[in-house]
Parts: structure tokens; sequence; C-alpha cells
């Protein structure tokens, strides 16, 4: 319990800091965002009006309360650009990232873990070496140039894949399975290409460990050993891979939403930075950023989960 | 007399190196009868170690047997064994107790079930049947409240008790030999006593038969029935243990008894042997503890001495030899 409390606690004091930093960080931007409403066509005294209307003259200490004080009852305030609720624009467009950033994070735990644990146990073969070169490349190659290669041969050239119509769930399932499928892939292959990589080194490490060699001495098979204890001990530290895994794809999701045309967070982002939107922008950023937190936050209640020893560090 | 459990024959251990091959344990022999507890007593680096991991079938991959033969019940040879075969011998005709009894439990596994494992692997039991076998062993071997020990996980036991959980995991499958290396190493004195006394009682109610790896005497005088004393890889003596402490004969053995800690020598500096093993690669072809040795010859130097029987007795000297006066060439 002490231990859930103390993370809890800084779960909300980053949280509280990760706000002011990106409430700060729009402030410094070059840009008036009344400006770029308005054109550059108008002059000093329209855009003073304007930026009075939108409450743009307070102070900046004034606009941060504010903004919080929103933040907790559910207003984030008018987008400046749509001239909609931010909260409409944003529950719009989220589906669409957690669509893509879950089939992400599947592809990656289901592609990524049964092959890391094959590498690990061929250790030494030559299907081993070649495959643990493979991931090599998948660490070192970007992935929205995996989207082109992936739309390249998926959807042009085998056309088994739409490229760039999106389908929402509600619509039809399968089709909406299928435009998410490719932008997931292209996002989890090197997020694949590092888990692999991760798992095979846990495993041989633990493999060297003298609980493996008691187990081998119980007579126990190597499949018995592998799946049975060093797994066990090999998901502490694959827990922390995967939440930064996580992290990840939502970042790289602003860049595959684009390459796809996915009307996800991402393309959003990139548009209202442009636009100099800055109450959808702060809410985006801070949406993401408490994800994240959050997701951090998740990932050390799973080690007290599968680490029975953590309960003693609380 | 009666057929030993384990029999091992000029057993050869090479380790190959990029520069070539060298032995690590030389024509080792030695036997292990029912009810016996056989004591390996030597310094860090002479084969014990070795020899386990030999019988266990588990030696690393640069080392392998290179001649000799491990005899397990007289039928078995456990030399040149599939992995599978491997498999249904250990824990169940073999099993082995380690020093570490920390490292050597998986810490996020609950106790109970890493005993009981060895019984899922090698009967066909129904679950509850071996859970309750297990529960009955823990108890066995003094562990209280054993219920609720079956589901606690090794950092929320002591030492000792995380010891005898090791032991219970060697003992469930009723094994015909159990090898244990330095059981009470890790130990503090007083829990070290309570193991001892617990191996006693394991020799006596349940009859194992032990290979009991130690370089502490005091240990090895109140479990072993013999012990042999290795020196870098080779068997310079071996004998009751009684004979042993009274009456080494070996030098090395002899240099061993000497420098263990004694109240009537309080005050004087305590004894150690000058020098060290010889490394791997620099061990020659004459006796192994020439270089060492307070009693050593010109022979010593040049020809390996022959086993000589002296009462109950074996060893590996010089000056035990008849051929003593043969003139070096």
């Amino acid at each position: 319990m002490r231990y859930i409390i103390y993370k809890l606690s800084t779960f909300i004091v980053t949280i509280a800091l990760v706000s002011l930093i990106v409430f700060s960080v729009f402030q410094v931007l070059p840009g008036r965002p009344a400006q770029t409403i308005l054109g550059i066509d108008a002059d000093e005294q329209q855009v003073a009006q304007l930026e009075k209307e939108l409450g743009l003259d307070q102070s900046l200490w004034e606009q941060y309360i504010s903004w919080i004080s929103g933040l907790f009852s559910g207003d984030l305030g008018e987008s400046l650009k749509y001239q909609q609720p931010v909260i409409d624009i944003l529950l719009d467009r989220i589906p669409v990232t957690f669509s893509l950033a879950m089939l992400s994070i599947v592809l990656t735990a289901l592609i990524g873990i049964p092959l890391g644990i094959f590498i690990a146990r061929t250790d030494g073969k030559w299907v081993s070496t070649i495959l643990s070169m493979l991931t090599q490349l998948g660490i070192a190659i970007p992935s929205f140039w995996f989207g082109f290669i992936l739309i390249l041969l998926f959807s042009v050239t085998f056309k088994l894949f739409p490229s760039n119509s999106y389908v929402p769930w509600s619509e039809d399932f399968f089709g909406a399975l299928q435009s998410f499928f490719l932008p997931a892939l292209a996002l989890a292959l090197s997020n694949i290409a590092i888990m692999i990589r991760y798992l095979r080194n846990t495993i041989l490490d633990q493999m060297k460990m003298d609980y493996v060699r008691t187990a081998k001495c119980k007579g126990l098979s190597e499949r018995w050993i592998v799946y049975r204890h060093i797994l066990r001990n090999a998901f502490i530290p694959i827990l922390t891979i995967f939440g930064m895994i996580i992290a990840d794809t939502l970042g790289g999701s602003i860049i595959i939403e684009n390459v796809f045309s996915l009307p996800g967070l991402g393309s959003l982002l990139i548009q209202s930075i442009s636009a100099r939107d800055f109450p959808l922008v702060q809410s985006m950023v801070l949406y993401i950023a408490v994800l994240v937190v959050f997701i951090n936050f998740l990932v050390d209640l799973l080690y007290k989960v599968i680490d029975p020893r953590i309960r003693l560090k609380g | 007399m009666v057929e030993p459990i384990l029999d091992v024959k000029d057993l050869d251990v090479s380790f190959t190196f990029p520069d070539g091959q060298y032995k690590a344990i030389d024509s080792l022999s030695f036997t292990v009868h029912s009810n016996e507890v056989v004591g390996i007593v030597g310094e860090s680096g002479c084969g014990k170690t070795l020899t386990s991991l030999a019988i266990m079938g588990m030696l690393p991959d640069n080392a392998s047997i290179t001649n000799g033969s491990i005899c397990f019940r007289h039928k078995r040879h456990l030399v040149s064994l599939s992995e599978k075969e491997w498999q249904s011998i250990r824990g169940r005709a073999i099993s082995m107790i380690f020093q570490e009894p920390m490292t050597a439990l998986n810490p996020v596994y609950p106790v109970g079930k890493q005993i009981s494992e060895v019984l899922i692997k090698h009967t066909k039991q129904s679950r509850k049947a071996i859970k309750e076998q297990t529960i009955q062993l823990m108890k066995q071997v003094g562990l209280p409240r054993a219920e609720a020990l079956y589901h606690s996980y090794p950092h929320q036991l002591s030492g000792g008790m995380r010891q005898r959980i090791v032991i219970a995991m060697a003992l469930i499958g009723e094994p015909d030999l159990i090898i244990a290396d330095e059981p009470t190493t890790a130990l503090d004195v007083t829990i070290q006593s309570q193991i001892i006394q617990l191996f006693r009682k394991l020799k006596q109610e349940k009859k194992v038969s032990m290979l009991f790896i130690s370089h502490d005497w005091g240990v090895l005088s109140q479990v072993c029935d013999r012990v042999l004393v290795l020196y870098a890889g080779q068997l310079v003596e071996t004998g009751p243990i009684s004979r042993l402490v009274d009456e080494p004969l070996h030098p090395y053995t002899k240099g061993l008894i000497r420098s263990i800690p004694d109240r009537a020598k309080r005050g004087e500096p305590l004894y150690t042997i000058p020098g060290r093993v010889p490394p791997l690669k620099e061990r020659h072809r004459g006796c192994p503890f020439y270089d060492r040795c307070r009693e050593r010859m010109e022979i010593c130097r040049t020809v390996r001495p022959k086993t000589v029987n002296i009462k109950e007795q074996m060893v590996q000297c010089h000056l035990y030899t008849e051929e003593m006066d043969v003139p070096s060439s």
C-alpha cells in the first residue's frame, strides 16, 4: 500500500511539472497566435483587440491558472484555428491514435517476444545470427521509411491494403483493421527489433544464473527452464522496455499518421503547431505527457505483481 | 562386498583452450557405496566441483571427459549420454545441493513449487499428492509452518531455511546419490551445525548416499565415512575420515590437517601450506605437489608416484613406494 501511495504521489508531482513546462514552452515560442489568425495584413490594433478577446493579454500566471482550472472542469479551452472546443477535437482524434498505438504494441508483443525467446534459445546457430543482424537493421531504419516501403509493397504492388483511405471502426471492422495494419506494423518494426535484442540478452544473462543450474540439476528440460524459470525473471527488465516502447509508439505515431494520412493526434499536432493554435497544442502535449507518465505508473504497479521482492522496498 | 552406487574409474576431465588441451582431473578413481557419505577435500582449484559437474553431466562447454568411466548403479555409464537421458537421471537418480542457497533458488518462484516441480517432472502423481508430499518433506527437513512456507519466496526466508529448501529439493526425487557442494560454507556457524545435524539424521533415517564436498575438516569429520583428498586434479590420499585426521600420510594431507585452527595451538601463528595450487597450464609430469612439498625428493620431480595401500588408507606418494631407491635419470 505504501508503495502505491508513494508511486501515486510521484505521478501527481510529475504531471504538475509537465503542465508547467508545457505551458511555458509555448509562451517562449516565437509568433503571436492572434497575428496568425488575422493574417499578416492585420494591424497592431486589431491584433491587440483579438488578444484581449482570447484572454491572451492577461499575465502569464493568470493564463496558466485559468488553463489549469479549466482542465479540472473538463474545459480545455477553445481552439484558435477551428473555433471549437479543444475537448471535442481531441475526442474526435484520440480513438484513431489509440487504435494505431494499441495495434502496434500488440504486434510488438506478439512478434517480438516469441522471436526474442527463439533467438536466445538458438544462440550461436546461424538462424539466430542472421536474425540478430536483421534486428540491427530494424533499429537503424526509421519507421516512416518502413511506412513508405510497406505502402509500396503491399498497397501499390500487391494491392492487399489500402494506402490512403481511413475507415473508422464503427463503419467496417475489418476495413478499419486493414487501414490500421500497415501503419501499426511500420511503427512496430523497430520496437520489435528492440524487444528481440533486449529479450535475447536478458535471457542469455539469466541462463548464466545459479538458479538455472539448480533447475538443470533437477532434470528439467531446457524448454521448461526457459518458460517457467527464466521468463519470470526476464519479464522484470522487459516491462521497463515495454513502458519505453509504449511512450515511443505515441511519439512515433505523429510521423506515421502523416505518412498514412490517418486523422489522428499526430497529424493534428503538426497542423496546430504551424497554426500557433496554443490551446490545442498545449492540451495535446499535456495529454500525451499524462499518458506516458500514467503508463510508467502502471509499469511500476506491474513490477509489484511480477516481482515479489518489490514489496520489501516499498 | 556390496556393489557401489557410484564407481568412477580413471576419470580424466580436460579443458580445451585455443592453445591445446589441459587435464584438470587426472585419472581419478573412487567409489561411493550405499548409505555411505564420501567427502572430497582440497584447496580451491583442485577439481572438487569439476568432479561433481562431471558426474551430473554438466561440465562447462570447453571441458570434456577425455578418458575413464563413471558407472552408476553398475549399469549406466554416465559418459556419452544424450541430454534427454541426462534429464531423466538428474533430480531423480542423482541430485545436487549447492553452496549458496540464495542464488541457487529462483527469486521469483515460490519455494514450495521449486521443490515440487522435481516430482512434476519425474513422476505421474496428481498435483495434490505432489504438494502433500512436498509439505511432508519440508517438515522432515525441519521447516516450521511448511504449509505457509510453501508459497513463500526465497527472500522471505532466512539463510538456514533456504538451505533446508535446497536440501528438500535434492531429497524429493529420492535419488540414489546426492552431491553436496560445500552445503554449509555460506551459513552462520550456528546454522551450520543445525544443517550438519540434518545431514546426519538423513544418513541414519533416509539411508542416503552422498558425495560431500567441503574444505572444512570439522564438517567432514561429522558427516563423512571416508574422505578423498584431491590435489591439482589427482587423488593423493583416501581413507576413513578418522585415519586421515589422526594419521595423514601424504604431505599435502598433513599440511591440510596442520592448518586447521585448534584451541591447543592458541597463540601460535596459523600454519599455511606455502605456495599455491599450480594453475592448469603449469602442471608437470612428476608429483603434482612437488613444488610445495616439505618432504620432496629428486624422484618426485620427474616420476609420478604409484598409489599404495597402507592399512585402510590409499596414498599416492613416493615416501611410501618401494621404488624409492630408483636412481633418477
